[in-house]
């Protein structure tokens, strides 16, 4: 067994065999494609913001107003997250030892490390208090992260058809947007991209009233694209085949899917609603030790100073809206990383095919780690700035 | 031609707003090297503050990829 192992990675790390995979990759991949040669490329996927939903609730009552009527694949990847820290603190504290060894010895590493720094920076009493949720905050990103690069992610799931699609938004009341969907042989190869049922694309007149013969809910007078169950199945059935004809797709039937691929999982933070709350539990919780530790009108009268004059009054609405700055800034500094560093994966696997995104996948396991470490140190730094009394109330 | 002034705004947006940071990341890795050098016993608690420096900077960097991102795809 070793023997197979040791041949196959001095295979693997021959230089002439890199060598070959790296000119193999520039010449299949998007690069070697404008030289009509890109034999492994695939067209660009088409990147979402908004997490793609996995399933919708179809009855009305608490589940359907508490889900939001949807499971999204970030959702579904949080979900796991937890599961995966609540398995891995169960193993390591399952066989505590004196002298701890593997698992343990790591979380006690870890979690001793951090403690120490809570301590260091908010000082010995409010480290202790802040500890759990910096720590929470910690590992939660840092392994959510971590979970996001994981082979797969992003790239597995079924493909939602265009009908379905339209049904589903409209059952959201969620009409009159731009999409773009791609065609799918139905063995789930990429055969083109962007099939946009868009303004440019087919626009419709809104006086065109044939168009709005079974829906109503369309105003005649809004000029907006229709993305239309209805529309899609019964007027314009073949509007799929001339566009797909339209970007090369040949002989376009029923092996061909037009629709957007939605993945079963996908990196938590690379969804903006995750990343506001924990932003807003962040600052939740920061201003409730403010009140705790310095009392309601100790910490209420940095934001609204009525004691000394216009100046500081201004000063103390300036504070307020920077407490709302804070929480923008939480979110879109973590979503933004994230996301940029998924775009990133999906553009350097479609520039290089087998070896492009080898190292920005060590590039994002870095970021995602002092991503995790910038998130939880800015909200013990923010708690011990939110606990500490200011000068100018001393006079 | 809608198309194409969104994909140039996409272009600048983040071209820009790469400046700034760009900048800044760079006196921040020049001041920190600095000041390695001149204590070379320090460089474990240099480093990580210049980490979480340089990842303010790159904050702003990331606002500028949002609005690329939100203008190009949305």
């Amino acid at each position: 067994m070793n023997k197979i192992l040791s041949t196959f990675s001095k295979i693997i790390l021959n230089p002439f065999f890199l060598g070959s995979l790296f000119i193999l990759s520039i010449l299949g991949g998007g690069l070697g494609s404008a030289l009509d040669l890109g034999f492994l490329s695939a067209p660009f996927a088409y990147i979402s913001i908004p997490a793609e939903t996995l399933y919708y609730f179809k009855s009305e009552g608490f589940w359907f107003e508490f889900m939001n009527s949807a499971i999204t694949n970030t959702l579904l990847m949080t979900l796991f997250t937890i599961l995966t820290l609540t398995a891995i603190s169960v193993i390591a504290t399952k066989k505590m030892k004196i002298i701890p060894t593997g698992l343990q010895n790591l979380i006690e590493f870890a979690i001793e490390a951090m403690y120490n720094t809570c301590k260091k920076i908010a000082g010995e009493e409010k480290g202790k208090v802040f500890f759990p949720l910096i720590m929470t905050i910690f590992l939660f990103v840092v392994i959510s992260n971590w979970m996001g690069v994981l082979p797969g992610t992003g790239t597995i799931g079924r493909i939602e058809t265009a009908e379905e699609y339209c049904h589903h938004q409209e059952g959201k009341n969620n009409l009159g947007h731009d999409v773009k969907f791609n065609i799918y042989k139905s063995n789930g190869i990429l055969a083109s991209t962007m099939f946009g049922y868009g303004t440019a694309d087919y626009s419709l007149k809104s006086n065109d009233d044939k168009l709005f013969k079974s829906d109503t809910s369309h105003s005649k007078d809004s000029n907006k694209l229709i993305c239309s169950h209805y529309w899609l199945e019964h007027d314009y059935a073949d509007a799929k085949k001339i566009k797909a004809e339209e970007l090369g797709v040949q002989n376009f039937d029923e092996n061909y899917k037009v629709g957007i691929l939605v993945p079963f999982f996908r990196g938590t933070n690379s969804d903006m609603n995750t990343t506001l709350a924990l932003a807003i539990c962040a600052m939740v919780c920061i201003h409730w030790w403010g009140f705790r530790y310095l009392g309601f009108s100790g910490h209420a009268g940095k934001f609204f100073n009525f004691k000394n004059g216009p100046i500081n009054f201004f000063v103390g609405i300036l504070e307020l809206i920077g407490e709302f700055a804070k929480v923008i800034s939480f979110t879109f500094r973590l979503f933004g990383n994230i996301f940029a560093g998924e775009v990133l994966l999906f553009a350097m696997a479609f520039l290089l095919p087998l070896i492009g995104i080898i190292p920005f996948i060590g590039l994002e396991l870095f970021v995602g780690l002092i991503q995790g470490l910038i998130f939880s140190m800015l909200t013990l730094v923010f708690a011990s700035i939110a606990t500490v009394k200011h000068n100018s109330d001393d006079h | 031609m809608e198309g194409d002034i969104l994909n140039l705004g996409a272009g600048l947006a983040i071209g820009i707003g790469a400046i700034g940071p760009g900048i800044g990341i760079g006196l921040l890795g020049a001041k920190a090297m600095e000041a390695i050098g001149r204590n070379p016993e320090a460089a474990g608690p240099i480093q990580t503050n210049m980490i979480l420096a340089i990842a303010f900077a790159e904050a702003i960097a990331i606002y500028a990829l949002v609005v690329a991102i939100l203008i190009k795809f949305v």
